[in-house]
């Protein structure tokens, strides 16, 4: 290499000069210092004489610095964000669109016809059925006029006992001191009404007050009336058994098997007098005539269909029989 | 991947590119490159890594841009120096080789040694040195008219 080296082909002066067009592309080492010393020389010797050589060193200097200048330019916090967040679909469907560079007009024409479709679409959605219906569920200015049960196993809620109001064209004053006395009392508890009736008994010559009974008359003839106007009905009758005290249970039994339910507030069976049991209760109107034929074992069954207001709902009806001990 | 890193990237595609837009969406590509190829080799230099992603994302680019028709704005967040003029680098951006182009990028803007330019593109360092010359002179020589406009010392 050494040898090589030394058999570099110098001018005659001793001089290792450049030709013009190496000259010119070795300005950019030249002036970033990057030639060995010799080189240096001679591309120096070269730029001095050479007019084009000045002109590109000038070239390459203004491209220099007008670059370092560039260099100084500032990327924006939000850009760098922007590149440093994965993008997604929608940005890059923005991005290809270019969105931004739209006409005004068009891209809220765009946006409205968006928000029209959501609404569209919730609008469509929405259970307005639901919606109603819990709107007036929760209206406080609902009037009810009746309020029909439509499953056979829902218990039937009355305000007032239904013994009170049913038992009003019973004839024995007994009973009707009875159902006033029900009636008067704050709660529907068998023992009060129990000891309301015994009162009665003892004291079957004392003439009643006369003000109870008119308006327990008034009553009935209001219930009439509504009974006419609706169409509602109840079974009303009484038999007269034999050994009341055997036969009660049995009957209660056969009440709840043919899936009867007490309707008032005393419980099946529940004992008037010593001598009657009474029952109020709901019993599907396909088991009727079943209970009918049952009845007819222990004695003459004399039900008989009266009107009433209060409407039962379809396939149900509503029965107030009275067991009395046979006085034979 | 630092802040300076993602810097140089969105620097690098939005001169190469001259539109405010697709530089973001390319520096993007770049960066996830950037950061794979990184992963894949965690010796690389940054800067190395930075040269190699911008070139693959910019041979992705490069048929979808036009040059010559720049679509920046002032108000989209790249900061040009108060005082200097776009003018010669579009011309330039719009004229020059690619190859131009980009070393000039890389080494002059983004200031990216020669030896990282090279080891990132797999060219000698002589091969950089050359179009550096040659890009310089030519950006060089346009960004002289503009100064002899503005000094009224042109035509004479």
């Amino acid at each position: 290499m050494a040898q090589q080296e030394d058999k570099i082909s110098f001018s005659k002066k001793g001089k290792r000069e450049v030709s013009p067009f190496v000259g010119h592309e070795l300005l950019y080492d030249y002036l970033g210092g990057n030639l060995d010393s010799e080189r240096h020389t001679a591309v120096a010797e070269h730029v001095k004489f050479s007019r084009d050589a000045q002109l590109d060193l000038s070239k390459i200097e203004n491209g220099q610095s007008y670059a370092e200048k560039l260099s100084e330019t500032v990327v924006s916090q939000p850009i760098i964000e922007q590149i440093g967040i994965p993008s997604s679909y929608l940005t890059v469907l923005l991005q290809k669109s270019q969105f931004d560079r739209w006409p005004q007009g068009l891209k809220w024409g765009l946006e409205a016809l968006v928000v029209v479709a959501a609404i569209v679409v919730v609008l469509t959605i929405t259970p307005w059925q639901k919606v109603v219906q819990l709107g007036m569920s929760t209206g406080s200015k609902e009037v009810i006029l009746a309020e029909v049960s439509r499953t056979e196993s829902a218990p039937i809620v009355e305000e007032n006992p239904q013994f009170v109001d049913e038992d009003l064209k019973a004839d024995s004053k007994a009973d009707a001191v009875a159902a006033i006395g029900a009636k008067t009392s704050p709660s529907p508890a068998d023992a009060k009404a129990e000891a309301t009736i015994k009162i009665a008994q003892q004291e079957p010559a004392k003439p009643l007050t006369p003000a109870p009974p008119k308006e327990v008359d008034a009553k009935t003839k209001a219930d009439s009336a509504a009974a006419a106007a609706s169409g509602g009905f109840l079974y009303r009758g009484e038999i007269a058994v034999t050994n009341l005290e055997s036969v009660e249970p049995k009957i209660t039994e056969k009440i709840r098997e043919l899936g009867g339910r007490k309707a008032g507030s005393v419980e099946l069976g529940w004992k008037k007098t010593p001598n009657s049991a009474y029952y109020h209760f709901t019993i599907p109107e396909a088991r009727y005539q079943e209970l009918t034929n049952f009845l007819s074992i222990y004695g003459k069954t004399d039900l008989v269909k009266e009107k009433h207001p209060r409407v039962m709902p379809d396939g149900i009806v509503r029965l107030i029989l009275t067991v009395d001990e046979d006085k034979k | 991947m630092t802040e300076t890193e993602t810097k140089s990237i969105a620097l690098f595609f939005f001169f190469a590119f001259l539109d405010d837009q697709k530089a973001v969406e390319a520096a993007a590509k770049a960066l996830v490159f950037c950061r794979d190829r990184k992963s894949k080799n965690p010796e690389m230099k940054n800067s190395v890594a930075v040269v190699a992603a911008t070139k693959t994302v910019w041979n992705r680019y490069k048929s979808r841009i036009t040059r010559g028709r720049p679509n920046t704005s002032g108000e989209s967040g790249w900061l040009i120096p108060e005082g200097v003029d776009l003018g010669p680098w579009r011309e330039f951006q719009k004229s020059a080789a690619e190859d131009e182009l980009l070393t000039v990028i890389w080494s002059k803007i983004l200031k990216i040694s020669d030896a990282d330019i090279s080891e990132g593109l797999g060219i000698t360092t002589g091969t950089i040195r050359y179009r550096l010359g040659r890009a310089l002179r030519k950006l060089g020589s346009m960004a002289q008219g503009v100064r002899k406009v503005e000094h009224g010392t042109a035509g004479r």
